[in-house]
């Protein structure tokens, strides 16, 4: 190495894994593999761990913050209450009282998403075979549209439980001519069709980009540092990129799974009162 | 007396220069903030209106095959489409999120 160090061990650690594809983190790794038939791979996955491993967290989590309630609460405690807070003043500003039924729905759903997204930025265990290394279930869009799908549908079998036909009144919206209603109602139904792909693309695009700018820029490192040379320092720049876009990336984590939340909620809304 | 006196007039001293600190702090913090939930914004709306026109021309598309044109139906449901994207993104914007369902 030109800068008179040996930087072999050091390259073995970590510029190995460097050089790994941006899209490699994504890969979906069999656990232990559940083939039934040719037709349904029921494996379980790196992907269904991480989603057992977001659940664990948030029941572990809960169940401490709510095992021993003070009047005056611990850390712990106070973490939950806020999320409590958070997530009920959303449902109660987005739909008012007649929302509360909805409450546990958005909490599940939200922290779920969050926790899928925070707990998929934490560094993955060096050395630790490629199943268990940190994944982010949300990266993947089936299973953000899997959610959309649910909250959709969701809206649909309320509203039709709850309205029947009148629920239909969703795409004719009131104070439309009579004859621009075949107009209107297409694209009515168009656009609350878009509504899951969106929502599911949303998030889903969101966790993936995020991903694969870290990794790029991980590359970069990786490139800099074995170019010798001043180019070997320069790769401190990149490095700081790193930890600002993996900042920012936490921020994301919070801020998609709140939009997603809130989107449910405003869907919600339209169950409940079709007619806008 | 003159004792309490003093330390209520450092109080209030105090209550002040906290009030200037933490508008200090928000001014620093507003415009930041306001230009990173805008960029957000802008982004979302973008994805809803792709969206729109992607599902418009899909459903176009099916259900033309099933009558027999899927080209007619393509054409017909990118309008559609595009209008309902236009729809939505005017509607999103004139409810933002953060905002809930208030200005409805």
């Amino acid at each position: 190495m030109s800068l008179g160090l040996n930087l072999n061990p050091l390259m073995d650690r970590f510029i190995e894994p460097l050089a790994a594809g941006p899209m490699e983190q994504f890969e979906i790794v069999p656990i232990f593999g559940l083939d039934f038939a040719e037709a349904i791979d029921l494996s379980f996955t790196n992907a269904s761990l991480w989603m057992l491993i977001t659940v664990g967290t948030a029941l572990l989590f809960f169940t401490f913050a709510t095992r021993q309630s003070k009047l005056i609460p611990g850390s712990v405690q106070s973490m939950g209450e806020v999320t409590y807070e958070f997530v009920a003043n959303m449902v109660r500003d987005t739909m008012g009282e007649e929302g509360r039924g909805f409450f546990p729905f958005v909490f599940t759903l939200f922290i779920f998403v969050f926790l899928c997204n925070f707990l998929g930025l934490l560094p993955s265990i060096p050395g630790s075979p490629t199943s268990v290394h940190t994944f982010t279930p949300t990266s993947h869009i089936i299973v953000t549209f899997t959610l959309a799908i649910l909250s959709v549908g969701l809206v649909v079998v309320y509203g039709v439980f709850k309205h029947g036909f009148g629920f239909l009144k969703l795409f004719a919206p009131s104070g439309v001519p009579l004859w621009l209603l075949p107009l209107i109602t297409p694209i009515e139904i168009v656009s609350f069709l878009s509504r899951p792909v969106s929502l599911a693309v949303r998030l889903f695009a969101n966790m993936l980009a995020g991903h694969v700018v870290l990794k790029v820029f991980a590359g970069f490192v990786g490139t800099l540092l074995t170019a010798g040379g001043v180019l070997s320092i320069l790769s401190v720049i990149p490095l700081l990129g790193i930890i600002g876009v993996f900042l920012l990336e936490f921020l994301v984590a919070f801020l998609q799974a709140f939009v997603f939340a809130i989107l449910t909620c405003i869907y919600l809304q339209d169950a409940l009162h079709p007619s806008h | 007396m003159s004792d309490d006196e003093a330390q209520r007039s450092d109080l209030s001293d105090f209550g002040d220069r906290l009030a200037k600190a933490k508008g200090e702090e928000e001014a620093k913090r507003k415009p930041a903030r306001r230009s990173g939930a805008a960029a957000g914004d802008g982004l979302r709306v973008a994805i809803e209106f792709v969206v729109s026109v992607l599902v418009g021309c899909g459903l176009g598309y099916t259900i033309g095959s099933f009558l027999g044109s899927p080209v007619i139906g393509l054409l017909i449901g990118m309008p559609i489409g595009f209008a309902a994207g236009l729809r939505t993104v005017y509607r999103s914007m004139a409810r933002p999120p953060a905002e809930g369902g208030e200005n409805e």
